[in-house]
């Protein structure tokens, strides 16, 4: 099975018949344009579920973000930015010798022990998307999709993933 | 994918993190199966004297080639296509494998052979990547360049200013190590 679907079926944001989210070679935000937020910091993980998702951080404002099912870890770098009302995560790979790493979006929400997140990979998304579908669309034309759809429930559809706070057994301190 | 399997590819990662991580890539690939020539000369195990890593080419199809590079039991497989450009000889190299997070780029290599002997170098300099910055579509950032032209214009470009010195710098040497 395709990493993509083994992790976007693992944490249960799709099923696995569901459209590939959109994904540009350049970066969305840069380190200095992108916020920190220590409250993303910590383990995660679905009510009842085992896999873990693990966020620390990565220089001023970046984290390093793990994905634990089992023995399979998929590591990610993420820089958090507001758009208009909306936060999101500029998601990609780590940089690997002779690969060029993609990034995606993810729309976050925090709240009281809870982080909630989302795909934009709606059909409506897409369509509003247009010509910023391009793999090499300018990262200036993906930040102004996003401020005119991105917070747009409809960009997301019903695809949200819940997930807990899985209590500390270090303080979040030493984590960051 | 397996524990084992992950650590030997962050080791094989680790390993071409290194040095061998060229600063310049191609989006698409920069010769085509029909571009490509064949050079059975390049087939076989080829080792550095200094280490212990070996670089196994194989036949791939009609011209292609199937390369294993494995160093202290760690193992990452390629894909190359060799091209002339007038009288050097050139590989388009890409990793193998899919990575729903990252698309497999083309490197640029220039090899000699001759007398048991394979070197090689990354057409990657800054005097390239200079050169290619006004000519091509490309992605760049501080660690490297990726050329987004389609492989017709970045083969073009190889053509005129890959063969210059300038466009590669150390070379690394490998022996063809004999069989038993």
């Amino acid at each position: 099975m395709p990493i993509r679907l083994l992790f976007l079926a693992l944490i249960g944001a799709v099923v696995l018949t569901a459209a590939t989210p959109l994904m540009w070679l350049d970066p969305i935000v840069t380190d200095r344009e992108a916020t920190f937020d220590p409250a993303l910091l910590g383990v995660w993980s679905k009510t009842g579920g085992r896999d873990l998702l693990i966020f620390r951080r990565n220089g001023d404002s970046a984290y390093t973000v793990a994905f634990v099912s089992g023995s399979t870890v998929l590591r990610f770098e993420a820089r958090l930015f507001r758009s208009g009302e909306a936060r999101f995560l500029d998601v990609s790979p780590p940089a690997e010798p002779l690969r060029i790493p993609l990034h995606f979006l993810v729309r976050v929400w925090t709240e009281d022990g809870a982080f909630r997140f989302a795909f934009l990979d709606t059909d409506w998304f897409r369509e509003k998307a247009a010509e910023s579908l391009l793999l090499t669309a300018p990262a200036s034309a993906i930040r102004d999709l996003l401020a005119k759809y991105g917070a747009d429930d409809r960009a997301h559809g019903d695809d949200i993933t819940r997930m807990e706070r899985v209590p500390p057994v270090v303080s979040p301190t030493q984590i960051e | 994918m397996k524990l084992t399997s992950m650590l030997l590819a962050l080791a094989a990662t680790l390993i071409l993190t290194g040095c061998d991580n060229p600063a310049l890539l191609s989006l698409e690939p920069v010769a085509t199966d029909q571009e490509a020539v064949f050079d059975p000369t390049l087939l076989g195990t080829w080792g550095a004297d200094h280490d212990k890593d070996l670089c196994i080419f194989r036949r791939d199809g009609d011209s292609g080639y199937a390369i294993t590079y494995v160093s202290d039991g760690s193992v990452r497989q390629f894909s190359a296509r060799l091209f002339r450009v007038g009288e050097v000889s050139m590989l388009d190299l890409t990793p193998d494998g899919s990575d729903d997070f990252q698309i497999a780029g083309h490197a640029l290599v220039r090899i000699w052979t001759g007398g048991g002997t394979l070197r090689w170098a990354y057409l990657d300099t800054e005097w390239l990547r200079k050169q290619a910055a006004p000519l091509l579509p490309n992605k760049t950032d501080d660690k490297r360049m990726v050329l987004t032209a389609p492989g017709a214009a970045v083969r073009a470009f190889v053509a005129k200013y890959g063969v210059d010195d300038k466009a590669h710098g150390d070379t690394a040497e490998w022996q063809r190590v004999q069989p038993f």
